[in-house]
Parts: C-alpha cells; structure tokens; sequence
C-alpha cells in the first residue's frame, strides 16, 4: 500500500498546485476589460434612472446621458433642435364669404396678394363653395383681425357665431339636437373645431334658436355645456404647431424613436393626477395628433412666446417598454436600468452600487468616441490614490480625505467646477404673521451675515443668489438686488414693524407681548440644509427672533406643509430651470391647491410682469421683464435666499479632453471645461486622452 | 448510536445555548450599560432593515445572510480544509520520521508564516497587486460578472491563508505529537526487539492506536479559524461573517452582532458534536 501512502503524504501538495493555478489565473485578468474605459469613482450608489423626476448629483449626471431630450441648449445656451427636427407654427383662418363668387373674388385677390399686409405669408389657400381657408405662418395674434380687416366687406358674409363647448363627444349631442330641433334652419354652417366644440354661424332672428339650444343643454348637464354668442363674425380661426421628429434616432434596443413615443410620454405626464407634475407646463396644448411616425401636429389653445421651453422640459420614455398593463413595480423596474436613446447605454449595474455604461453605437449624432465608462464604488482612500497613481481613474467624486490629499499634492487633480444650479431658500408664509410684514422679511434678510453660512465643501460651492434665472441666460436683464448685511437697519425694521426688544430675556415682542418666534421646517435628510438652519437661528436670535427648527422628511414636507401651505418657514431647494416663464411659482393665480406659488405672493407688478414675460417675444423686452421680475422678487422678499450651490469634480490633470462630433467634419478637441450650459452639454463628449488617435478618430456625425 | 447521537445533540445545545447567553448579555453590557444605550437586544423594533453600510444594495435579511455565509464558507473551506489537510498527512508523516524531528522541520514553514503580522501579509499582498495589475488588490475591488468566479476563490484564499498557516502549523505538531506519545509506549520498544519492521510497526501498531486521539483533534483548529476570520476578513474588506460582526459592532448593529456570533457558534458546536460522535465510534469497546 506504499502508493495509496505516496498519495495522502503528496496529497497537501495538490493544494498548492492549486493555489499557484488560481493566482496564475487571477493575475490574467489585470482589468483588462476596461483598460480603456473612463473610471469615475463615486461616493454613494447610483439610485434609480429617472429622468421624469427631479435628481441631483451622479445619479443626475448618469441620467442625462442615457436619456436624449427633445431640444437642446447651444453653448450660448440658445435653444436647438435635437430630437425635435423641426417646428412650424400656422395660423389656419375660415372665412365665410357671402356667396360663391364673392369667395372666389377674394381668393384671387388673397392669391395676388392684394389683401395681405407685409409680414403675412400665406402657407395655403383652399376654396369649397362660399368658404375660403387660409393658412399663414406663424403665430401672431392679431393675423386674423388684419387679413379680415382688408377684405372687401361686401365680400363678407353676415353670420352671427354662436359657439357650443361641452366636456366630450359634441358632435354626438348636437346632431341629436338638430334631429329634433324646430329653429335649426338659422344655422348656415356648421363646423366643429375638436371633440369638445362646434361653431354655429347663423342667420335672422337667433332668439327662438338660442332658447330652444339653452332648453336642450340644460336637461344635457353632465356635459357642462357653455353657450357662447361671439357676436357677428364671418371668420374663426385656429393655431397649430407642426412638429417634426428626427427619423434616425433608436431606442438603446433598436427600437426606432417616433411621435408614438412622444404622445405617449406626453399623455402619461401630464394626464390628471399624474405623480410627475409637467401638466402645468402645457396649458397651452388642447390636443396632440400623430400626422406621421416622425411628425405631429399639436392644436393651440394658446400662443405663448415660452412654447418650445415648455418641449424642452418634458422627457419622453419608450412606449414600446412602459404602455399596457404596466404596474408601479415595473416602472421602478424599468428605471433601474432603463432603455433610454442618449448617447450611452448601460452595460451593466455593478454590485459595487456602481454601473457601467457603453457607447450607444446607434447614437444619431454617431457613437461617442469614449466606448465604455465605468461608474464605481472605491472602499477606501488608499484604494482610490493607488488605482489614481496606475491612470486607472480620470474622474472622482471627492470627499474630505481626498481635496486634503489634492491639496497636500498639487498637480495630480484638476478641480471643475459646474454651475450653480441649485438655489436654497427660506420661504415665507405671507399669509401668516409676522412674516406677512415685508418689513419683517428685510429685517431677517439684514440681519444674516451669508459669508458665514455659505462654505464649500469636498463634493459642493456656494455662491451668492443673484438671478432667479439660470445664470448666464440671454434673455436675463439687471439681477436680483437681495437686501445686505445690516444688523442695525434690521433692528431699526423690526422696531418700526412693531416689534420692541425685551432686554430682560433677549426676544423681540410685538406691543401685546407676542414674542418674533415662527417655525423653520426643513428637510432632515439634507445635512447641509440642517447645518444651514442652525447658522441661521444663531443670527436671527442675535436680533431677538427665536425660530424653531422643525426637521421633517421631504414626503411630510410636501403633504402636510407645501400643498397645504401650513407653514411659517420652510428651507427649500430647487434647480433652476432654463425656462424663463416663471408665472407658475409667482403669479398670485399659482397660489393653492396644485400652484407653485407657495409663499403665497401677492404683487400686481409682479403678476403682469410674470404675464408679459411669458408672452413677449422681443430679447430686448425680454430682459427689461426679467431685469424687473428679479428686483420686484428682491424688493418683497416673498423668499429668504440663501445661496446657489454647484457641484465639484476631481479630474485626473490632463486626463480628460473633450471631443465633440462635428457634422461632415473632423471632430473638435476641446480642453475640458464646463461652458455655459453646464455640465450636460459637455459630459457625453469626455474622452481619456490617451485614447484619442488621428486613425481612431470617427466619422462624421453632426453637431446641434 | 442514536443514544450516543442523542447525547451529544443535547450537550451541543447547552453549549450553544450558554453561547448565546453570554452573546447577549455580552451586547447589553457593553452597549447599555457602558454604552448608556436604552436599545435593547431583544427589542423588536432593532431587527428592522439593514442599515447601508453592511449593503449598498437593498436586501433582505435571508439574502445577506446567504451572501455572507457563501464568503466565509469558502475561505473556511480553504483555511479549515487546508488545516486538516496538511496537519493530518503531514503530521502522520512527521509521526513516521519523528526520529529526524520531522515535526520541526514540517511545521516551521507555516510557523514562520503564522508569525508574519497580519499587517505585513496586506501590505504585501497589496503591493504584489499594484506592481502586477496597476491596481490595489484589495479584496473588494473587482467583480466578476459573468464566467467562473476566480476573483472570489482568490479573495477566499487570501482571507484564509494566513488562518490556515496558524491552524496547519497548531494541526500539525498536535498530530505528530498524539502519535509520538503513543510511539513512546514500551509495546513499541518490544515490537523492534522482537523484529517487526519498522512500517508494519508504525501503520499497524502506533497509528491504529493512536487513532482516536488523532480523530479527537479533528475540531481543534475550527474556532482558531473563525476566531481568525473575524478580524482577516474585516482587514482584507472581504464581505463574510466575521466582517459582518466587526461591522455590526462598530455600528452598535445588534441582529448583524447576534446573527454572526451565533452563525460562528452553531458551526463550531456542530463539528464538535461530530467529531465527538465519531471519536466515540472509533474507540475500542472495552
């Protein structure tokens, strides 16, 4: 039995074969996978991938690059097309004529351009019997009143428009009107405009008419019919948008993108009681109609100058993955790693909480040039200098350890700076006293010292509020004039506002002894609104005000505080949008149920600068409005603001460039910096340095 | 045989039980009294979801249990299997050659090892790492998505290693002494006198006697082991029981502390229970 002794005295030594195969093994990998990857090395594990809601941070950054948005800023932020090709607006004007010839008169007069006025160009002219419709271009309100105005007013017909809206279906319940309808021979035509109103042009006496059509709605009250008597009129008209989708765009599963996709991101974001809240963008849309897979055709009810703002805000999700049947489940599901049409696609979530993403080959601007990057978690610091020292890391997200270490070893890290897009606040209750007293509001904005509360920190900066507009906008005018540091003049505010310092305790009380006191909600998952809060009370309490933190979570915030308005203070932050139509957060109509405006802001200058601005379509104008919207909200101070704040990112030096695709053309290289649009219009175009070579260098995609 | 299993079951709970116990009132101690915590460990409301710093992952209490025991499980595999294995055929084979002080000679490797700090084997391990893959070599720094999981198996063996070192040196100078004490009987001497060769003298004489003692060795190493694994594991950033415990501590955790101590308890007392068992079976009826 020697041999079977041989082999349990040599059999340790199969162990150790073993271990030397393993490690033989383990050393092939060497990372080889992503040796060409960019590495991004975060703190925090990439939540869910959701571009229908507010996000901050990686998760944000990731976000915007899986998912394409319809129109897109320029480096001199001006809007662009992206996957909106195209957009034409039409005015389509009905003329009712007096007879047949006296239409045919004016068509031919239409068509030598003898009735049109300068600026007006006609897109169409079709003629059916006495009717004439006209379609010119663009949007201008006062189109209609000037081509009517220079016909022939013979050639006119004499009808007076009595307009009928119900809720739906109008048709059916006004032919069942006329079947039975005694008086319905004063009605000489009759058109319905959508499902939900029809035009009724009469003639002679429209009494007994009118009587017997109010008798029939009024037994018909489900529908909520509203009779209307425009009065005499031979015209009606009606605003349409036509949009053109780019046909060259995919899903990441190769599923084309088309005006189903939009429609339907469109009706789920804005349908009624829809959690994401974009319904308010799009007042002015009464209905949405496919034309073809690539274009749309979107009925006016309204013709604001800010339309293409409202597009740019709205996010489209694939109809394909997330229509029928769909629960709550499969929608969290879906945005753990979501199909979207950006310029990257995920490869893959890490168990690391990281994930890794690829270049979508079928990016319609061509692929990005950077093939994968990898998002990932690093345990330690050691971990993060060693693989930083090895060029296997291009871009942290740094803590307090690592700007330490930056700082101790100039050189290695580049910091960038994006915007601050971020503005934190203290709204006030106006309703509510004593901080309904504008005098109150200037005290406790005096009374702060905001270089104390403003700090950086590893990962964020802080700057002062100027604007309420995102910064660097064209369209902004003069900014925002907050009230300064005063401690004096904040005394003397809250003396001449009826509140008298009690030395003996060290509060301010009103004349019947009502201490300053109100309470400041803020959200206790924000670290730094809570530091904020604290630096806060310490200043007000130096001018007798006594302010009570109220820590809550963001769910209880917005239920029990915001959309009921039960509040004295609350610390907010919002992102500051590109848009520049702001009616929805202060016009006095947005206050309540559903509104924005949760101050509860009250100002007549305000209001009509608010409705002007959404209007106007003139830069120059433009910038007057905004100029004066920032000083009307810097003069009230419905908000107490606190700062704008940015994210920071740690760059290997000289490790990154950008390279931008260029349409028919060689592709831009470009020093990493961040432009005015932010981070977003640059971010996908990151590219190691290394990896850029004259023969790798890609054809020709284009360039909003 | 049932009576012996029997026996041996109920002296396995009273000891588990006394573990158990001892872990509790070990965690009140230390976290209500000293600590001044008024969280108590068998209050309900602490057994409620994993904090994020054991999982960045949402998961449930079955799915971390399961993940953690999979990793200790296979460095236990190889540092407890890799014990045994050396101490066993290696330390017979001292027994046979104990007249050239085999035991010395075999165990000192792993001595020498087993005095390594654990500090310098990281470090080491680090550096080999960074100068061969460009990259720390940490255990947590690489995942394998798809194909076999090498890197896992590598972890394991570099979280067991220096365990197994300890235990395999202890493994096998415990064995190569059981059998030099029974080669130290006279019937020994008398065997030689009367002729027998010096093999048919050890095999069939010495290390059939010696068996029993031999097999009552068996569990010896195992709470070295995981007594070992519970700060390896945490200094390696390797995701196992014995870091859960380290971590479950460090955050005052009291399910992740009971679970992992009582994880590590339950095994130890199980193999103790079969290796009595067995060392009852093989004893020589009288």
């Amino acid at each position: 039995m020697l041999w079977l002794r041989a082999l349990f005295f040599a059999s340790p030594l199969a162990m150790v074969l073993g271990a030397v195969w393993l490690f033989d093994r383990v050393t092939e990998l060497q990372l080889s996978d992503d040796s060409e990857a960019l590495i991004y090395a975060i703190e925090e594990p990439i939540g869910y991938l959701n571009p229908l809601v507010p996000q901050t941070g990686i998760t944000r950054e990731v976000t915007d690059l899986l998912f394409e948005p319809l129109l897109v800023r320029d480096d001199d932020l001006n809007l662009r097309p992206n996957l909106i090709d195209s957009w034409t607006s039409r005015t389509l004007i009905t003329i009712r004529c007096a007879s047949e010839e006296a239409a045919g008169e004016a068509e031919s007069k239409l068509r030598s351009g003898e009735y049109l006025d300068e600026d007006m160009v006609v897109l169409d002219v079709t003629r059916e019997e006495n009717v004439l419709m006209i379609v010119l271009d663009g949007f201008d309100s006062t189109l209609e009143t000037r081509l009517v105005g220079n016909f022939d007013p013979e050639n006119l017909g004499d009808y007076r428009l009595i307009r009928l809206k119900v809720t739906n279906s109008v048709r059916n319940s006004l032919e069942a009107f006329l079947s039975a309808s005694v008086e319905k021979s004063q009605i000489a035509m009759l058109e319905y405009e959508d499902d939900r109103t029809a035009n009724m042009f009469v003639r002679g006496d429209i009494d007994l008419f009118l009587r017997e059509l109010n008798l029939y709605y009024e037994s018909n009250a489900s529908l909520d019919p509203r009779i209307e008597e425009v009065g005499e009129i031979s015209h009606t008209s009606y605003r349409e948008m036509l949009m053109t989708l780019r046909s060259d765009v995919n899903w990441h599963d190769g599923t084309r993108f088309t005006v189903d996709d939009l429609i339907f991101s469109y009706n789920e974001l804005t349908r009624p009681n829809s959690p994401f809240g974009f319904a308010g963008s799009f007042w002015f849309v009464e209905e949405l109609k496919k034309v073809d897979p690539y274009r749309l055709r979107i009925a006016c009810g309204d013709t604001p100058a800010t339309m293409m703002e409202s597009w740019e805000k709205l996010p489209v999700i694939p109809k394909h993955l997330m229509s029928g049947g769909i629960e709550n489940a499969d929608w969290i599901e879906f945005f753990r790693k979501p199909i979207g049409n950006g310029p990257y696609r995920i490869e893959r979530r890490r168990r690391d909480g990281g994930i890794e993403l690829a270049a979508n080959e079928m990016y319609f601007r061509g692929p990005p040039l950077q093939s994968e990057v990898i998002y990932r978690q690093i345990g330690s610091l050691e971990s993060v200098l060693l693989a930083l020292r090895a060029d296997r890391i291009d871009a942290i997200v740094p803590d307090m350890r690592f700007t330490d270490w930056s700082e101790r070893n100039p050189g290695v890290m580049r910091e960038l700076r994006c915007l601050p897009r971020y503005q934190h606040f203290v709204a006030w209750n106006l309703d509510r006293p004593p901080l309904d007293q504008r005098g109150v509001r200037i005290a406790m904005a005096q009374a702060v010292d905001l270089d104390v509360v403003r700090r950086d920190t590893a990962t964020g900066f802080q700057t002062p509020t100027t604007s309420l507009f995102f910064p660097g906008m064209p369209y902004v005018g003069d900014p925002m004039q907050l009230p300064t540091h005063d401690p004096r003049s904040a005394d003397r505010d809250l003396e001449e506002s009826g509140f008298a310092m009690d030395e003996t305790k060290g509060v301010r009380v009103s004349e019947d002894g009502v201490p300053l006191k109100f309470t400041l909600t803020i959200n206790e998952e924000s670290e730094e609104h809570l530091r904020m809060a604290e630096a806060l009370t310490e200043q007000w309490a130096s001018i007798g005000v006594t302010v009570v933190v109220e820590p809550m979570s963001w769910s209880r915030i917005l239920t029990e505080k915001l959309v009921t308005r039960d509040f004295d203070a609350v610390m907010l932050e919002w992102e500051i949008p590109f848009e520049r139509d702001r009616l929805a957060t202060w016009h006095s109509t947005s206050i309540g149920a559903g509104g924005g405006n949760f101050c509860g802001l009250r100002n007549q200058v305000v209001d009509e600068t608010l409705e002007q601005l959404r209007y106007e379509e003139d830069l120059d104008a433009v910038k007057v409005l905004t100029g004066r919207l920032n000083g009307g909200i810097g003069g009230l101070q419905p908000c107490f603001f606190v700062c704008d704040s940015g994210r920071v990112l740690s760059l290997r030096r000289d490790g990154i460039e950008v390279v931008r695709p260029v349409k028919n053309g060689e592709p831009v290289v470009q020093p990493i910096g961040v432009g005015k649009a932010g981070l977003q219009n640059v971010r996908p175009w990151w590219v190691r340095k290394r990896i850029v070579q004259p023969s790798e260098e890609n054809s020709p995609p284009d360039q909003p | 045989m049932t009576r012996i299993c029997f026996r041996y079951l109920a002296l396995a709970l009273v000891r588990w039980s006394g573990v158990l116990i001892s872990l509790v009132l070990l965690v009140e101690f230390s976290f209500c009294v000293v600590g001044g915590s008024n969280r108590h460990v068998w209050g309900f409301d602490v057994y409620q979801s994993i904090p994020l710093e054991l999982s960045v992952q949402p998961i449930s209490w079955w799915e971390l249990i399961a993940e953690r025991s999979g990793a200790t499980l296979l460095a236990l595999a190889i540092a407890y299997g890799g014990a045994l294995l050396f101490g066993y055929a290696w330390g017979i084979l001292a027994g046979r050659f104990r007249r050239f002080r085999a035991a010395s000679i075999f165990s000192l490797p792993f001595s020498l090892f087993s005095c390594v700090p654990g500090f310098w084997f990281v470090v080491l391990v680090a550096i080999h790492s960074y100068v061969v893959w460009k990259r720390p070599g940490f255990a947590n720094e690489l995942v394998v998505e798809s194909g076999p999981n090498l890197l896992a198996w590598w972890n394991a063996a570099v979280v067991a290693l220096p365990a197994m070192a300890v235990a395999t040196a202890w493994q096998l100078r415990s064995v190569a002494g059981a059998i030099e004490n029974e080669a130290s009987r006279p019937f020994v001497k008398g065997l030689y006198l009367t002729g027998y060769s010096e093999d048919a003298i050890f095999y069939n004489n010495i290390l059939q006697r010696a068996l029993p003692g031999i097999v009552s060795l068996l569990d010896r190493t195992l709470p070295l082991v995981l007594g070992s694994f519970i700060f390896l594991e945490w200094a390696f950033h390797y995701d196992g029981v014995g870091s859960l415990l380290v971590e479950s501590v460090r955050l005052g955790f009291y399910p992740g502390i009971v679970v992992s101590g009582m994880w590590m308890a339950t095994l130890a007392t199980a193999v103790t229970m079969g290796r009595q068992v067995v060392a009852k079976l093989l004893q020589p009826v009288q």
